[in-house]
């Protein structure tokens, strides 16, 4: 068996040196190319995100590559700590690897479906420069497969994994579409901006963003598309909005429950939700007892997060299970392709009968 | 051979409720499109079983206004019919599947309540008042207006679920498997916006139809009062959504409140009613 990678991911490899080793779509020609003539792989396939480079390669049978493979790495960057950082696989191990790779098992957020879309321009980039063939080609559009497989046979993937996202989840749990839907930022600061460029992945309504100092606002709101005011306009800008997002320094509430009941007369009733990623608060807690009223507060969203992470992990053993059973199969092909013979492959549901003699012919 | 369309349609029903069962646990889309499906042949199948059964009531003379709503097993059939092609309106125009698992129960348990009747599923002697073609036509526009009230209930009922999953910050996968708030909010006001005037047409029908059979438009009949306190339920829901300015959770307990009185005026009343005790065999 010939298949081998070689690389390093966020597991042995602290950031300052994966950026180094990270490889560009411009760069992956000559990357490529080097790979072939230098390190004589008969195929190649550079997977490089800001999590992970690795390369995999076809050798020649009974050449150990691993070597050439390090140097690739080593003239890349030079680095004391690169070499301990890299780890390589070979044949059957190699595939899983992969697998497990494109399923999100071996990502820092476990089942993160980013990857299966990198794992996808790794190979059509390879293919563009034409450093696939036969078994790679087969390899990686199995490892898509596999992912995929993956993540709907598996909760791997369920539930948002960030606090921003949980606040949109949230908001469309109350508002369905969040088209037309307003909304309303207090405070200009980072936290704002990165839970509401998330909201604003949805089509929203109007956006108005309140700050202490306006220009700050304005600022935001020019990048954000939305409206700027002083943080006085909140009793005129509140009953407009619905779905309020909170990070203003404030030392004390500024949204207090008495504000809010008085909104909701206004509002005639129309649900009001409110992210209150301040600390400390900006919403008076007891909001969240009025009729309509949703306020989820940093903790609220970060402890549905840990929940939604939590139950992707109690999924690792069922899709650890779908993967062994899916790389032995691709290990068996692969093992009669290089020999000559040919095998199938499964298309369907379900890990191939492991020793089924039928399989082999 | 109506018995044999009937039992066809019931299995139907039965199925549909299954497969919307297994659609909540599966999330599987397939489940809930085979689930419509379901309660198509349940709704078409029915409605044949209906027909052959009025064609062989109305061979008898004092039957030729028979139609087939006319004791306990024939109206609640006849309601869960309504019901059920009430439902597949609602699903076609707002597309929430998920709905069916809390529909399809409803028309389950009417079905049920219909074939262990107390009195016998077989054609009755109909009770002089109900000798008339009234009967074909306030029968039916009550149980219209009946069974988008059921709706409201189970629309109602997946809201309070809803808000109750947001409210305690913990939202389990069950908030994910519902429709949002404020569609479901939406929806029902919607249904019973539509119903309260079906409802009030139909009561305004009853009173001419009273006139003709006892002679006066409106005698304080228990049935008569229930049926003003169904109406004045609903009209309270108009009037505190629309004037008040009421949503979400207090509507949607009135939306449960309503169906609960629609219910007692539809069954409960028979056993107060001398006049109008029609699926209790004590109506005149």
């Amino acid at each position: 068996m010939s298949l081998v990678i070689v690389g390093l991911s966020h597991r042995t490899a602290p950031i300052d040196l994966r950026e180094h080793l990270a490889i560009t779509a411009p760069q992956m020609g000559e990357a490529l190319g080097r790979l072939v003539k230098v390190a004589g792989a008969r195929e190649a396939v550079l997977l490089s995100t800001c999590n992970r480079t690795e390369v995999y390669v076809r050798g020649d049978p009974g050449t150990s590559h691993e070597a050439s493979l390090r140097a690739f790495f080593g003239d890349l960057y030079k680095h004391p700590g690169l070499m301990s950082a890299l780890y390589q696989h070979e044949g059957a191990a190699a595939v899983r690897h992969l697998f497990r790779v494109a399923a999100g098992l071996d990502s820092m957020v476990i089942g993160e479906t980013e990857i299966l879309g990198q794992v996808k321009s790794a190979y059509q980039l390879a293919h563009t420069h034409g450093s696939t063939g036969k078994i790679t080609n087969v390899l990686f559009q199995r490892a898509l497969f596999v992912g995929k497989q993956v993540r709907t046979r598996t909760n791997i993937s369920e539930g948002s994994s960030s606090v921003g996202s949980v606040a949109v989840t949230l908001a469309e749990r109350i508002f369905g579409s969040l088209h037309n839907r307003h909304v309303l930022l207090l405070g200009a600061g980072e936290m704002a901006e990165v839970t509401a460029r998330h909201l604003l992945s949805q089509k929203t309504g109007q956006i108005v963003i309140l700050n202490r100092t306006v220009e700050k606002a304005q600022a935001l709101a020019t990048m954000l598309n939305g409206r700027a005011a002083p943080l006085d306009a909140l009793h005129d800008e509140l009953p407009r909005a619905d779905v309020v997002i909170c990070s203003t320094s404030a030392e004390s509430p500024i949204v207090t429950a008495e504000l809010v009941q008085k909104v909701m007369k206004v509002r005639r009733g129309k649900s009001l939700y409110f992210v209150d990623i301040a600390v400390p608060r900006n919403v008076e807690p007891s909001a969240h007892d009025i009729d309509n009223v949703y306020l989820y507060n940093i903790d609220d969203l970060q402890r549905i997060v840990d929940e939604n992470m939590a139950r992707r992990r109690a999924e690792i053993e069922d899709a650890e299970g779908l993967i062994d059973g899916l790389s032995g199969e691709f290990h068996q092909w692969v093992t009669a392709a290089l020999e000559g013979r040919t095998a199938a492959l499964k298309h369907g549901l379900g890990a191939p009968e492991q020793g089924d003699p039928s399989r082999e012919s | 051979m109506e018995q044999t369309f009937f039992g066809a349609a019931f299995t139907s029903y039965s199925v549909a409720m299954s497969l919307f069962f297994g659609y909540v646990i599966t999330r599987r889309e397939s489940l809930s499109r085979v689930a419509g499906y379901a309660v198509w042949t349940g709704v078409i199948t029915h409605i044949v079983s209906l027909v052959l059964r009025t064609l062989a009531a109305r061979v008898v003379e004092e039957h030729r206004f028979y139609v087939p709503w006319s004791n306990w097993f024939e109206s609640f059939s006849f309601f869960t019919l309504v019901i059920a092609i009430t439902f597949l309106i609602i699903e076609w125009r707002r597309g929430m599947p998920i709905l069916g698992a809390f529909v399809s129960p409803v028309f389950f348990a009417t079905m049920t309540t219909a074939v262990y009747s107390p009195f016998g599923t077989q054609i009755p002697l109909l009770a002089p008042a109900l000798q008339s073609y009234w009967m074909a036509i306030h029968v039916p526009v009550m149980f219209i207006s009946y069974a988008a009230f059921a709706l409201a209930f189970a629309v109602g009922l997946a809201y309070l679920i809803q808000e109750r999953q947001l409210k305690s910050k913990h939202p389990t996968s069950i908030s994910f498997r519902l429709p949002p708030l404020e569609d479901l909010d939406q929806l029902i006001y919607r249904i019973i916006r539509m119903a309260f005037p079906i409802l009030t047409l139909g009561v305004l029908l009853g009173a001419r139809w009273a006139y003709d059979a006892w002679g006066r438009y409106w005698g304080w009949d228990p049935k008569e009062t229930w049926a003003l306190i169904t109406w004045l339920i609903y009209l309270i829901y108009l009037h505190m959504r629309l004037v008040v300015g009421w949503r979400g959770r207090k509507t949607a307990y009135l939306s449960l409140l309503g169906f609960g009185v629609v219910l007692f005026t539809y069954v409960g009343v028979n056993y107060l009613s001398s006049l109008h005790g029609f699926l209790s065999n004590q109506g005149r």
